[in-house]
This record gives structure tokens, C-alpha cells and sequence, in this order.
């Protein structure tokens, strides 16, 4: 049986962690991340509450394992395309923005949340029977279990690669199905068979009738497409994203412009990832663009020397045509996203060279940051993206990480200035002020820490209707700046916002600001006054690595405040990521107690809960801690996020799946057993003292090296990670075996909220404390190994 | 004597006929008790017909104190930010405004029961036809539809004294401050979908352009009892 159910396991694991990579991405594309997220976590509720079902009618279904294991393996894809496709139908299908404004689609939320809950119960019910009927080599099925999941999200990632992602989702369900073939039931064949010809003839319906994902009509590109003579040119899907390029002579991109200027604005092909606008295609390499010239974004580009230029970020290469126009002749551009400019070099093959062909550009497909990390190269002018996306997902990006706007960050762009360099970044502005004030906090944070004890010495801002920009200089701002950016501001209608000697009327002169409160904090902050910038009504303090969520400014503390000033129904639209990620821990938690823990606790009345519960629901929090913390920092490691995902998950996956096979040598229970769990909370504490040195001492180093630290660095506490779940099983079975499935439901309990309160621990408290939280969860499991032994029914 | 009582009586009558109570109470208590003021906006804001420029599933809802979808990507403002606009635009009979981005044709229809002339503009076809349906159903007759690219404005009827933009943007197009009237108040919005989004107001005086952030119009206030 072991034989054939192996790779039954490895295939269906492969099969569900693809599917939910698959479906994820679907929702990013056509709703937002932030929701896909929410949806996924709550849908995997199925998992759970597989494990409640079991718990509570696990005799009648062990009884008749071997036949329902088959037919739970080949219904999951069934219900995959069933509720993929009626989740598109008019009566299910739900528009994110909406649930705002309706009641009718919340209830139509609700409903696709239950649509996907479904696959994924009938997904884990077949993994869930089969540790219990195949107790005895658990160790060695939860290492298949494991691969088969790293396996899943490779395999999500390279058939993203070369299908969309609605065909990507058919192409995973074919998975489980092959799974289903190496364990065909003796009894129940014919509906085995059966479910096999209903699922080919579903997959015959998605070959000849596809049904794209519906995109929310308030998603940018949804909006493009109602011009008439849009025509979209590129269409290119990823391992990251899914990029659109449309044309039409109706899109123009004028951002930061002069209200003086009466020239033409040139149309320019708009570029969308995952439908939200990402940029522009600028023009011939260094042709006169009369809109940047009459821009704020010009500048830097007066007042500071700009040979050798670096841009952060740099995506289609606005920034880097500008520079190329205001003859730059050492470029250095940095873009992570491998999808996007695949999506443009496919573009520029049908029009003209992209800029980052330019013989001065060199293009460098990772962060600057680790870039800069490793090279002595000086420049003169550093220029980051905009903050605030004008046009994009602002608010929903509050816990996006942000590794590029740290102080940290900062610093090390400063360190790689000439002298007379400069730094360069625009804010869109947001009101209340937020991002302004953030911005002014950081960059005279970063210039404290090099050593400057008057930030506002070297600092320039300007102020236009809706952006202002600062540029941050290695010299102080002397007359002759002064001067170039009084004159600058009187052509074009701008405000200075910060330069030494300007009253308070020629900040409000062209651009009228009632409220002092920005201009007042601004003063502070570069005085050195932090007291009422710390205190404020929103977080604006610096983002750090520890915390790198720049785009995050609601305070938990100051929710009365925020309450009397604001409508509740306002509070959303402040930012609405992290309202959203709360709501996914409050709903997991909710629909957890409610179908995980509730139906176990009333129905079945087996002692022996409560050590269950401890030791299970917290090696599933303390995995999804480590993972998560793990991603987050090779992710700075590396420079390129998704090299670095997937690398994390899968050398953890595979360390944790040979953790698990090796697991059988140990007697569960016994002292090795809680050796283990010691051992994992050590190496958790050690890495939350010095990993973040090891990684920055290393982070310039070869390639060579920088993986071979990672494989070590993941691999080491993976292996050990991965025996605590087979062990624990070992433990309750023959003494506990009603127990198995209500710790099997545990674990996925608490690895469902796990995702969420990672994330709300590491913007409340930063990373460090998730890794202890981590630590802690190990600590309570090893406390609770002799409890679960002792459970003897 | 009696020719002014049966004005009076026929006026009553007229407005106990026509007068919509959801629609009095949203003056009520979206407008009035917000600080909404003047007189023409508040008028135009109770003669007008909102349910009728929404589509007619949501119609019920169409007095409530939110936005509302109208489809293809766009919502109808809540009212009160069609009052605020309308106020600070300073319109008066003789006025001609600009409109970049129909959308309903509410905003159209209220300034048009206080100016001269509305020209308005929306880039998308379905939107833009119905509107004009709409409007015209009304009895609308000093609204002008145009179905296109409000980057030009509408130049053959410049200057204007006014010009309304529905829907934000990251840059004004140059043709539309053209367009303005010297003297004159332009309003658009600042912020993307999912931000709370401020209004800037422009204006143009002696052929300098300069820009007011409407402060107290960043979130819609509370409504206060008096």
C-alpha cells in the first residue's frame, strides 16, 4: 500500500499547494492581493476543518478508508474547475470594491469563499484519512506530503510560466487526478470511474468553452479597456505577475506637471501588472520630452551633477530616459520584476529599442540595494521610485515590505554618493499627509545616523498641487541652489517645501495648503523634535528592516482618535491593507473556532484535548513563523523576491521532508523527541540574535557563497522542524488514536491564522519578535510532549 | 388677492407632487447640517431626481449618504461631495461650466438647474449615451453631451467659468486651464480608488494659475445636529 500511496500523497499535496499558488493569482489579477489573500486563508479553512470531520466520524469513515481515499482523490479537481467556473457566474461572481458599497456582494464574498472552501476540504479529507489509516509510517508519508507541497510550488510557478492562469488551473487539477490512479479501490469502482469520466468531460468543457477570470471593472486596466481604441499589444504571464501593455491615443502620462505648461502631452503605451497601472513606455532613448522638463521632476537634474546616475525600481525605464535626455552617460538601472521586463522586451521588439538598450544603461535585474551592498561604484544622483502610486493600489500597499525606503536603505544609498551626490525621490501627496511626512521623518533620520546634525541643510523639497519632491544632497544647500530653485518654482508654478530662509507664505504661494500641520511637523522633524511626530495621529515614523512597511500609518492606539475625526466608514479607504489583514485573522479565527475546534469539542467527547492543542497548534504556528520571517529576510538577502520565495520554501520543504523521514528513527515521546523541539527553538533563538548580521555581512559576498549561507541557514532548523508532526502523530497513535484527527485539524487551524498574525506581529512588533514568537511556539510544544504521551485512553 | 393665493396654492401643490421626502432629507441631513450653504446648490440638490440618473437596481439606495456603482468602473458621488463641488465653483445663472466625466449625469443635472449651460464630456460610449438618455428624459435642455477625450476640453464653447472634474486625475490637462475663464474656479479630485481622496480646487486670475487644497472637505464630516 505504501508504494502506492506515496506518490498517491506527494501528487495530491503538489496538486493543492499549486492550486492555491494558481488561484491566488487568479484574485491578485482580478480583485486585489490583499483580498486574495483573505479569500485563500479562509478557504483553507477546508483543511481544518477536514480534520474536525474526521475527528468526529472517524470510525465509520476509517472502516471504509481505502475506498474513500480513492474517490476523495479524484472529487477534489472535480470541485476545483466546478468552483472556479461557477464562481465566474453572474450569481457568484463578487467585485471586491463593492463589498463597500453592497450588501448584495458581500454575501456574494461570502459565497466564493465557500465555493473554494470546498476543493480544499475534499483536497486535506483525503490527505487527513491518510495518516490515520497509514499511522505507523507517518514519518515517511510527511515527507512526501512535504516534497509533494515544495514540488507544488514549483510546478505553480513554471506552468505560470507559460500559461494563463485560468489554464495554468485546469493544467494543476490534472494532479490529483493522476494521483487517484496509483491507489484505485477494490470496492467503489464504479463510482471511482464515474467521478474520472465527470472530471474529463469538465476538462473538455475548460479546453473548448475557457472561462477567463472576470477582472474587477475598478481595476485600472478594466477601466483602459473601456476606451474605444484601446488595443491591448502585450499580454504576458509570469512566475510574479501577469502584465498587460495597451496602446490607445487617448493615454497620456503627465505626472508632477506644471499647471503653466500649455504644450502637448504625448501619448504613451500604460503597462499594468496584475491590472493595476505600473507605468508608462517612455519615448525614443533621450528624445526632448517637454513634460518631464516642465515636471518636478526635473530638479534634481539642476541642482545636482547627474554623469553617473542609479535608478531604484526602475520598471519601464522612465526614469532612465530622462536621465539618458539630460546626458547621463553612466546609467545604472535595477528592476526585480523578471515579468515586467519580459513583458517590455516583448513590446520594444515590435516598436523601437527600450532605453535600457541605451549604450550608457546598464540593467540589473535585482534590488539596487544589494547592488550597492556589494560594489564601491559612486554616483551622482540616486533616483527612487514615487511613493504613493498615483493611479495604483495606495492603501492597499500598507504591508507590502519595503525594503528600499528603509533607513538602513537610505543609508546605504548615501553611502554611495560622490560627493555633491545626490538623492532623489517624489511624493504623491496623500492627505491627511502621511507619506510626506514619513518621507521627512526617514531622510532626517538617515542623515542623523551619517552624522548631520542640521538635515535641513541638505535638503530641497518642492511642492507642486499633488506631488513634492525632495532631493537630498551630500553639500549643503547653498545661494547658488537656493537660487536655481526659487527661479525654478516661479516658472513653474511650484511651492518650495523645504530650503533654508523661505517663509511661510511662499510655501503656500502658488499651492494653497490651509492646514500648518504639515508644514509645522515638517519644521520639527528637521529640527530634531520627534516628540509629536512619534505621538501622531498616524504611524510616521522611519521604516526600519525590521519593520519595513513604509506604506503602514494606522495606529492600533490611536483608534478612538481616529473614530472621532473620521467616519467609520471612511477608516477603510485610510489604508485599506492592513484593515484587511486583520479581518483575515478575525474571520479565520472565527470560522476556525466555529467549524474546527467547536465540532470536535461538542460532538466527540475524547479527553486529552488541551495537550493536543498545545503541542500541535503550536509547532503549526511556530512553522509558519519561521517561514515567514525566513522569506521576508531572503528576500533582502537576495534582491530578486521571487528567487528567494522560492528558494526559502523549497530548501525548507525538502530539509523538513527529510527531517520527517528521518523522524522515524526516533521514539516519539522520549527524550530525542523533546530534544528536538529544544533544538529548533536554540537555532530559532540564535537566528533571532544573528542572523540579521550573518545575512548583512554577507549580503556583498559571490553568489556561490550567498547560497550555500542560504541553503545552510534554511536547511538546518527545516530539518529539525519537520519532525515534531510526525512525532507527535507517533505519540497519540496506539494511546490516542481518537485524538489524530482533532491534532491534525489543530495544526491546520493554527496554520491558517498563523499567515495573518505573522504579518500583524511583524508591523506591531517587527520581525525579531515574530522569530521569538516562533522560539515561544517550539518552547510551548516541548512543555507539552509528556502531556500528549501521558493521554492514555 | 387671489391670483396670489392660487400661486401659492398651485406652487405647493407642484412641489407636494413632485417633492421626493428621501430627497428632502438628504438635503437635510447630508447637506444642510454639513455646512452646505448656498442656496442655488441646495435647491438644484432637492429639485434634481438622483434615483432616476442610477441604475435601477440600486435605486433605492439612490438618497443614501455613500457612493454608488453605475457601472463600468464608476460610481455617482455622494452627495454631498456633488453639493460641495457644485458650492465652491460659485455657480451663477449667466455661468457656463465644464464637465470632464458625465458619468450619471448628476452632477450635470445639478449644476444645470442653477447655470446658463453645462457642457460635459465622458470618454466612455455606454456611459456617456445613457446619460444623455437620461437627461433628456428629464427634460434637460441646456446640457450638452459630448462623448470623448476630456484631455481637449471643449474649446469650440470656451472659455468657462467653471469647470468640474469627476474623476482624479495625476495631471490637468494644459487645454483645460486654457479653457478656463480668467476669473474662473476649476475642481478635481486627488487619490486613487482605494484612498480617501482630497479636492484641489484651481484658479486662474490675471493668467497666474494657482491651486487651493480644500481642507475641510478631506473626509466627509459628520453630520451635527444644530
Amino acid at each position: 500500500m505504501m508504494k502506492r500511496i506515496s506518490p498517491a500523497l506527494f501528487l495530491l499535496s503538489l496538486s493543492i499547494i499549486g492550486f492555491q499558488i494558481i488561484l491566488m493569482r487568479i484574485l491578485s489579477v482580478n480583485q486585489w492581493d490583499n483580498f486574495a489573500n483573505m479569500i485563500i486563508g479562509t478557504a483553507m479553512l477546508g483543511f481544518g476543518t477536514a480534520g474536525s470531520f474526521l475527528a468526529v466520524y472517524k470510525k465509520r469513515i476509517i472502516r471504509h478508508a481505502r475506498s474513500w481515499i480513492p474517490i476523495l482523490t479524484v472529487s477534489s479537481p472535480v470541485f476545483m474547475l466546478l468552483a472556479y467556473r461557477i464562481s465566474q457566474s453572474a450569481s457568484f461572481k463578487f467585485d471586491t470594491y463593492l463589498v463597500f458599497f453592497s450588501a448584495d456582494h458581500v454575501f456574494r464574498l461570502a459565497g466564493f469563499i465557500f465555493l473554494y472552501f470546498v476543493p480544499f476540504f475534499f483536497c486535506a479529507l483525503a490527505i487527513g484519512m491518510i495518516y490515520v489509516d497509514n499511522v505507523k509510517n507517518i514519518g515517511k508519508l510527511y515527507f512526501f506530503n512535504l516534497a509533494g507541497s515544495g514540488a507544488g510550488g514549483v510546478a505553480a510557478l513554471l506552468i505560470l510560466m507559460y500559461l494563463l492562469p485560468h489554464n495554468a488551473l485546469v493544467t494543476v487539477a490534472l494532479f490529483p487526478a493522476a494521483a487517484s490512479l496509483f491507489i484505485i479501490p477494490e470496492k467503489g469502482r464504479k463510482i471511482f470511474f464515474a467521478i474520472h469520466i465527470l472530471f474529463a468531460a469538465l476538462i473538455l468543457l475548460s479546453f473548448l468553452s475557457p472561462v477567463p477570470p472576470a477582472m474587477s471593472e475598478y481595476k485600472s486596466l478594466s477601466r483602459i479597456k473601456l476606451i474605444d481604441d484601446v488595443k491591448i499589444i502585450v499580454e504576458k504571464s509570469g512566475p510574479h505577475s501577469l502584465v498587460h501593455i495597451a496602446e490607445s491615443d487617448r493615454i497620456r502620462h503627465a505626472p508632477g506637471l506644471s499647471l503653466n505648461y500649455t504644450g502637448g502631452l504625448p501619448v504613451r503605451p500604460a503597462v499594468f501588472v496584475n491590472g493595476n497601472m505600473s507605468g508608462f513606455i517612455p519615448d525614443h532613448n533621450g528624445k526632448y520630452d517637454p513634460v518631464f522638463e516642465n515636471s518636478v521632476f526635473k530638479l534634481p537634474f539642476l541642482i545636482s551633477d547627474h554623469s553617473a546616475v542609479a535608478v531604484v525600481s526602475s520598471g519601464t525605464g522612465s526614469f532612465v530616459s530622462h536621465s539618458i535626455m539630460n546626458k547621463a552617460d553612466n546609467i545604472d538601472a535595477f528592476e526585480h520584476d523578471t515579468d515586467l521586463l519580459s513583458a517590455l522586451e516583448k513590446w520594444h521588439s515590435l516598436n523601437y529599442p527600450s532605453v535600457y538598450e541605451h549604450g550608457s544603461v546598464t540593467l540589473h535585474n535585482m534590488e539596487a540595494r544589494s547592488f550597492f551592498q556589494g560594489t564601491d561604484k559612486l554616483y551622482d544622483l540616486i533616483i527612487l521610485p514615487p511613493i504613493g502610486n498615483f493611479g495604483g493600489s495606495s492603501g492597499l500597499d500598507a504591508l507590502r515590505e519595503n525594503y528600499s525606503m528603509t533607513t538602513r536603505a537610505l543609508g546605504i544609498y548615501w553611502d554611495r554618493l560622490k560627493n555633491g551626490g545626490s538623492i532623489s525621490v517624489t511624493v504623491y501627496t496623500d492627505f491627511p499627509p502621511r507619506a510626506v511626512l514619513k518621507t521627512v521623518y526617514s531622510l532626517a533620520q538617515m542623515l542623523r545616523e551619517q552624522g548631520i546634525s542640521e538635515p535641513k541643510q541638505h535638503i530641497t523639497a518642492v511642492r507642486s498641487w499633488n506631488t513634492i519632491s525632495f532631493t537630498v544632497s551630500k553639500d549643503q544647500t547653498d545661494e547658488e541652489r537656493i537660487s536655481i530653485v526659487r527661479e525654478f518654482c516661479g516658472q513653474m508654478g511650484f511651492d518650495p517645501f523645504i530650503l533654508p530662509g523661505i517663509t511661510h507664505e511662499e510655501k503656500i504661494y502658488y499651492n494653497y495648503i490651509e492646514d500648518k500641520e504639515l508644514f509645522e511637523l515638517t519644521e520639527s522633524i528637521l529640527k530634531g523634535d520627534t516628540a509629536q511626530a512619534d505621538d501622531h495621529l498616524f504611524y510616521i515614523s522611519p521604516a526600519t528592516d525590521n519593520r519595513p512597511y513604509f506604506s503602514r500609518y494606522i495606529r492600533l492606539s490611536k483608534h478612538k482618535e481616529l473614530l472621532e475625526m473620521f467616519q467609520v466608514s471612511e477608516i477603510p479607504f485610510l489604508e485599506l491593507g492592513y484593515i484587511i489583514v486583520w479581518l483575515s485573522f478575525l474571520l479565520a479565527l472565527l470560522f476556525s473556532a466555529v467549524f474546527i475546534l467547536l465540532p470536535v469539542s461538542v460532538l466527540k467527547k475524547t479527553g486529552g484535548k488541551i495537550p493536543v492543542l498545545f503541542y500541535f497548534g503550536s509547532i503549526g504556528l511556530g512553522y509558519m513563523f519561521v517561514e515567514i520571517i525566513l522569506i521576508q529576510r531572503f528576500i533582502l538577502y537576495f534582491g530578486r523576491p521571487l528567487n528567494a520565495v522560492t528558494a526559502v520554501i523549497g530548501i525548507l520543504l525538502i530539509s523538513s521532508g527529510a527531517g520527517s523521514y528521518f523522524s522515524d528513527r526516533i521514539i516519539p515521546s522520549g527524550k530525542k523527541h523533546t530534544a528536538v523541539l529544544g533544538i529548533v527553538s536554540s537555532i530559532l533563538l540564535i537566528y533571532a540574535l544573528f542572523l540579521t548580521m550573518l545575512l548583512g555581512g554577507t549580503a556583498g559576498a559571490h553568489p556561490a557563497l550567498k547560497t550555500a549561507v542560504t541553503i545552510i541557514t534554511v536547511a538546518l532548523p527545516g530539518f529539525f522542524m519537520g519532525m515534531p508532526f510526525p512525532l507527535g502523530l507517533k505519540t497519540l497513535s496506539g494511546k490516542n488514536d481518537d485524538n489524530i484527527p482533532w491534532a491534525w485539524g489543530v495544526n491546520g487551524f493554527f496554520s491558517v491564522i498563523a499567515a495573518p498574525l505573522a504579518l500583524i506581529i511583524a508591523v506591531e512588533a517587527g520581525s525579531f519578535s515574530v522569530l521569538i514568537a516562533g522560539v515561544a511556539s517550539y518552547l510551548t510544544a516541548m512543555a507539552a510532549v509528556k502531556q500528549i504521551s501521558r493521554t492514555i485512553y | 388677492m387671489k391670483t396670489i393665493l392660487f400661486t401659492l396654492f398651485f406652487t405647493s401643490l407642484v412641489h407636494f407632487l413632485t417633492a421626493s421626502p428621501a430627497r428632502d432629507n438628504m438635503v437635510n441631513d447630508q447637506l444642510i447640517r454639513r455646512g452646505i450653504s448656498h442656496g442655488a446648490t441646495l435647491n438644484a440638490m432637492g429639485k434634481v431626481e438622483r434615483h432616476k440618473l442610477v441604475p435601477q437596481n440600486i435605486r433605492s439606495h439612490a438618497y443614501s449618504d455613500s457612493p454608488l456603482p453605475i457601472g463600468y468602473g464608476q460610481t455617482i458621488s455622494q452627495p454631498y461631495i456633488v453639493a460641495f463641488m457644485t458650492e465652491t465653483i460659485l455657480p451663477e445663472k449667466d455661468h457656463k461650466v465644464l464637465e470632464i466625466g458625465t458619468g450619471s449625469g448628476y452632477q450635470a443635472a445639478v449644476l444645470a438647474e442653477i447655470v446658463s449651460q453645462v457642457y460635459t464630456i465622458e470618454i466612455v460610449e455606454e456611459l456617456g449615451e445613457r446619460a444623455k438618455k437620461d437627461l433628456e428624459e428629464l427634460g434637460y435642455k441646456n446640457i450638452h453631451v459630448r462623448i470623448g477625450d476630456g484631455y481637449y476640453g471643449w474649446e469650440k464653447h470656451g472659455p468657462f467659468d467653471a469647470i468640474v472634474v469627476t474623476a482624479a486625475a495625476e495631471y490637468i490637462p494644459p487645454a483645460l486651464v486654457e479653457q478656463l475663464k480668467d476669473g474662473g474656479r476649476m475642481i478635481i479630485p486627488v487619490g486613487s480608488n482605494f484612498m480617501t481622496q482630497h479636492l484641489v480646487l484651481v484658479e486662474k486670475s490675471d493668467g497666474r494659475v494657482r491651486t487651493r487644497n480644500l481642507m475641510p472637505v478631506r473626509f466627509v464630516p459628520f453630520t451635527r445636529e444644530k
